[in-house]
């Protein structure tokens, strides 16, 4: 048994505009196809979302950065908005920003809330939204930029990682005339707690005969309890540069804004976009011409909207297309969250952080600005023992009366109506990849359902005592294989 | 469309080779190398590289005190007072955070290049990284130089464990080869494959079936192919962990940090009898644009730290004369503080070669602080491939051009090659069967 050519475009479009179909969204959608799965999916402000908002409302997330990470993946885990919060993923991925850095677990969460807020948004509001986070200002060091001495940071990322490309348009000049041009964009001190760290610190500073080391080492400390109490975003004219400024030809007393709009009117800005979230959706590489310009022609013609750039591409042929077919490889949140997600686990997230960030994943904190590299980059031999392992993690969560977190293959098997070994194995290879393996993989699944522990062959039968070691093992090897590791 | 999407998809094995098993792309390469005087590799020598991520400053690290330029472009905010410098010589000394690695300048194993970089320098970190680790500033490349190094040298007797990356994280593109597959590791207890407890006796039927399925998925095309060679290898490279890398203890304390535990497994690497000839290590956070004093002291202590305590304890192995260490950042940082006590992207820096074959000392020359370019940044006096020839040619006893494409004039930094009574007892596994 393998999956219709209806069953697996949704399975398909599950797993690249969510984290997999599960058993009921394959039943629900196949029948209706792929056009209103994808409106489910991107007009997604109708469908109640509010039991994940209640479970995550009860972690008391904000103080702490474990419970932060668990509550999002719950949320990948759990949503009725797939989609919505695979587009928060990929405004993290975009707009990597490291809490190490930020050190403030409180508006990397106000951060995450902004990137789900405006999970599909219009291109030129995200930019104005993003230029003012405290997250992004702490991170890139905008808040901190003065006109005289502007930090180019957050100038220089603007445009050679969420717009343009590497040296695409710009050059050096531009990023110091942009920098000017966002002096004043910083975060309010005059917030009251901030203001009492600010004055314990100038007391601090005005202590006779301090050197000069003293007082920097004054400074710095305090710049890390400024950072601890939540800033919110200023327009500081006195940091401002006023002075006249020339950004991609055009002059004038330019500010931000008129960094932003400049950039989001470009065809290269445009085209940036629009293949960004081609290579998340569809595949990575170059884009096809004809694709780029259609998805081009979208962005212009509804000014910036990147709802209609997302849907486009998801009732496109060529998303369903077999060139684009299991050419991704799953990060590791995809991979984690997806299998929870799939096999319908119990669980209170808790697992997922330690196991993501096993496998080379910590969400919110990136390796640096251009977020993770992806695709081959997440493949090597640590990560393909790690997968392997919590494959075995995963599939052997067994229900009991105290466990947080379960896995249980019965009513899987149940529901199904099934008891030999083939039928089982297609059933979850139906689920988790697509039922799409060879005649040959299948039958080495098949012999492993028949070998007993002395590795003679031994007709499987439906026991519990079965189900607990062939079916979950089965599942591990399912969930280890490399066809599980694609989307 | 899309240039640095493109610049960071690593390829670890080319296309060419991508619908083969991986035992057919040895065997292409093999054959290449035979007959072939050009490149040739001695096991007992070993290569660490240390990669500073986020662009070091080099000023603050090697710090030209006697240089008065330094202290007006640094001003009271950021510069490093002359007295607290740890004084190597009569120009220049280290971060005060340092005196681990003045400790082996003492001992005269710690050697400065000085004014590294390249013509036309790129200020982006994505694309300075990756011409380090191509050593192509020209032009886009997809393979490392080490990468280069291995597959020139590879031959089939090759343990799989000749070059390995220590930590977490993605194989650094430096190491991305093309016939050659590099393991990459941040435990060896953590590189095993753990199957059900409650059913030890089906551990075998599982990792039977589990090997089937990579060898089918490696005969199959694309990312099927990737996956199904990367998991056979890395299956049979875990086996062979657990049976070589026993028996190491530790002869030295390191600092319980990230770097200080992955140079502890350096050393349980390369003193152990896998035959692992290039170690590669990564650190991040030097990218300080703010507040930059507290922050560098801290990165260059923990470095330093680390550093000292991977000297000794391969000194106590019986391995210092064997190795030799080489850090690089992807640039410097400008010479004029920022307005936030930080620095932003600058171009040459210094960068250290450490370990019992390197002669202690200064090389190349230092960039000069009165002639900067029209951005404010120094000018480079010194090619870093010209640091990767020096090691490609005088330690690994490689062809340079054949690796790096082109000569570049070599440093003297290496000094006598180690004798085979300084490697103490080691014994390596040599070609692994199948």
């Amino acid at each position: 048994m393998a999956l219709t050519q209806s069953q697996r475009e949704i399975a398909h479009l599950f797993r690249r505009a969510g984290f997999g179909a599960t058993r009921a969204d394959i039943a629900t959608w196949a029948p209706q196809g792929r056009a209103a799965a994808v409106k489910f999916l991107v007009d997604y402000g109708t469908v109640d979302n509010s039991a994940v908002e209640a479970e995550v409302a009860t972690l008391d997330v904000p103080n702490n950065t474990g419970r932060m990470t668990r509550a999002w993946l719950l949320r990948m885990s759990h949503t009725a908005r797939p989609l919505e919060e695979k587009m928060t993923l990929f405004w993290h991925h975009l707009f990597a920003t490291e809490l190490g850095k930020v050190d403030n677990p409180l508006l990397m969460w106000q951060q995450n809330g902004l990137f789900r807020q405006n999970a599909l948004p219009n291109w030129r509001s995200m930019l104005y939204a993003v230029s003012k986070d405290p997250a992004m200002l702490v991170y890139l060091d905008n808040a901190l930029s003065r006109k005289e001495h502007p930090n180019e940071n957050y100038a220089r990322e603007l445009m050679e990682l969420y717009t343009l490309g590497q040296d695409v348009l710009y050059d050096e000049v531009d990023v110091r005339e942009s920098a000017r041009a966002f002096t004043g964009w910083t975060l309010d001190y005059r917030n009251k707690e901030i203001a009492a760290v600010i004055a314990e610190r100038d007391a601090a500073l005005r202590v006779a005969g301090l050197t000069d080391a003293q007082k920097r080492q004054i400074s710095d400390s305090y710049q890390a309890k400024i950072y601890q109490v939540m800033p919110l975003y200023l327009f500081q004219p006195s940091f401002h540069d006023i002075g006249l400024k020339t950004f991609l030809g055009k002059q004038g007393n330019l500010d931000g804004s008129d960094i932003i709009d400049n950039i989001a009117g470009q065809d290269e800005a445009a085209g940036y976009i629009c293949a960004k979230l081609y290579n998340w959706f569809v595949a990575r590489g170059t884009v096809p011409d004809d694709i780029l310009n259609s998805l081009v022609g979208v962005y212009f013609d509804t000014k910036y909207d990147l709802k209609e750039v997302v849907r486009s591409i998801l009732l496109s042929d060529y998303f369903y297309a077999a060139d684009n077919y299991l050419v991704k490889i799953k990060s590791p949140t995809e991979y984690i969250a997806g299998l929870v997600r799939q096999l319908e686990m119990k669980t209170d997230g808790n697992s997922m952080v330690n196991a993501t960030t096993a496998l080379g994943q910590t969400l919110f904190q990136p390796p640096d600005p251009a977020g993770w590299p992806g695709q081959k980059n997440w493949i090597n031999g640590n990560t393909i023992i790690g997968r392997t392992n919590q494959a075995t993690t995963y599939s052997t969560r067994r229900p009991t009366a105290t466990a947080v977190e379960s896995f249980d293959p019965k009513p899987f098997i149940t529901a199904a109506n099934v008891s030999e070994a083939g039928p089982i194995v297609d059933l979850f290879a139906d689920l988790l990849i697509d039922g799409s393996i060879s005649t040959p993989e299948k039958n080495i699944l098949i012999e492993y359902m028949h070998t007993d522990d002395s590795g003679n062959y031994k007709l499987f039968t439906l026991t519990d005592a079965n189900i607990d070691k062939k079916v979950r093992g089965l599942v591990f090897l399912l969930l280890s294989s490399p066809a599980y590791t694609l989307a | 469309m899309n240039r640095r999407e493109m610049l960071s998809r690593g390829v670890a094995f080319v296309v060419a080779g991508a619908a083969m098993p991986a035992v057919f792309v040895r065997a292409v390469y093999a054959a290449d190398n035979n007959g072939s005087a050009a490149a040739s590799t001695n096991k007992n020598r070993t290569l660490v590289v240390l990669q500073m991520a986020g662009g070091n400053d080099g000023l603050n690290t090697v710090v030209p005190y006697a240089d008065p330029q330094y202290y007006k472009f640094r001003g009271a905010g950021l510069s490093i007072a002359e007295a607290a410098t740890l004084k190597l010589n009569s120009r220049i000394g280290l971060h005060p955070a340092m005196s681990g690695l003045k400790t082996i300048w003492d001992r005269g194993q710690l050697g400065i290049v000085e004014g590294v970089g390249y013509p036309n320098a790129n200020l982006s970190h994505f694309r300075s990284m990756q011409i380090w680790h191509s050593a192509e500033p020209a032009k886009l490349k997809n393979t490392g130089w080490l990468g280069g190094y291995l597959d020139a040298t590879y031959s089939e007797s090759n343990t799989e464990w000749r070059a390995v990356n220590v930590g977490s994280g993605q194989l650094p593109v430096s190491l991305l080869a093309s016939g050659s597959f590099v393991p990459s590791i941040d435990s060896i207890a953590g590189y095993q494959i753990r199957t059900d407890a409650n059913n030890p006796k089906d551990h075998s039927n599982k990792m039977r079936a589990w090997a089937a399925m990579y060898a089918q998925a490696a005969a199959q095309p694309g990312l099927m192919a990737f996956l199904g060679s990367a998991g056979t290898d890395t299956y049979k490279s875990s086996l062979d962990l657990q049976k070589y890398a026993a028996g190491y203890v530790p002869k030295a304390t390191y600092p319980r940090t990230a770097l200080g535990n992955a140079l502890k497994l350096v050393a349980e690497l390369v003193t152990s009898t896998l035959g692992t000839g290039i170690a590669y290590v990564s650190t991040g956070g030097f990218d300080t644009h703010a507040g930059q004093p507290t922050e560098h002291a801290r990165l260059l202590g923990e470095l330093s730290a680390a550093l000292a305590a991977f000297y000794s304890d391969i000194e106590a192995q019986g391995a210092l004369d064997s190795t030799v260490l080489m850090t690089w950042s992807e640039f410097g940082r400008r010479v004029q503080v920022n307005g936030s006590t930080g620095t932003d992207h600058g171009t040459a820096a210094p960068l250290f070669v450490m370990g019992g074959p390197v002669k202690g000392g200064t090389y190349g020359a230092p960039a000069s602080l009165t002639s900067l370019d029209r951005d404010g940044n120094m000018k480079f006096t010194t090619d870093f491939r010209q640091v990767y020839a020096t090691i490609l040619e005088d330690w690994l006893q490689a062809d340079s051009k054949e690796v790096l494409g082109s000569t570049f004039n070599k440093l003297a930094f290496i000094g006598a090659p180690a004798t085979p009574s300084t490697l103490g007892n080691r014994t390596f596994v040599g070609g692994l069967a199948n």
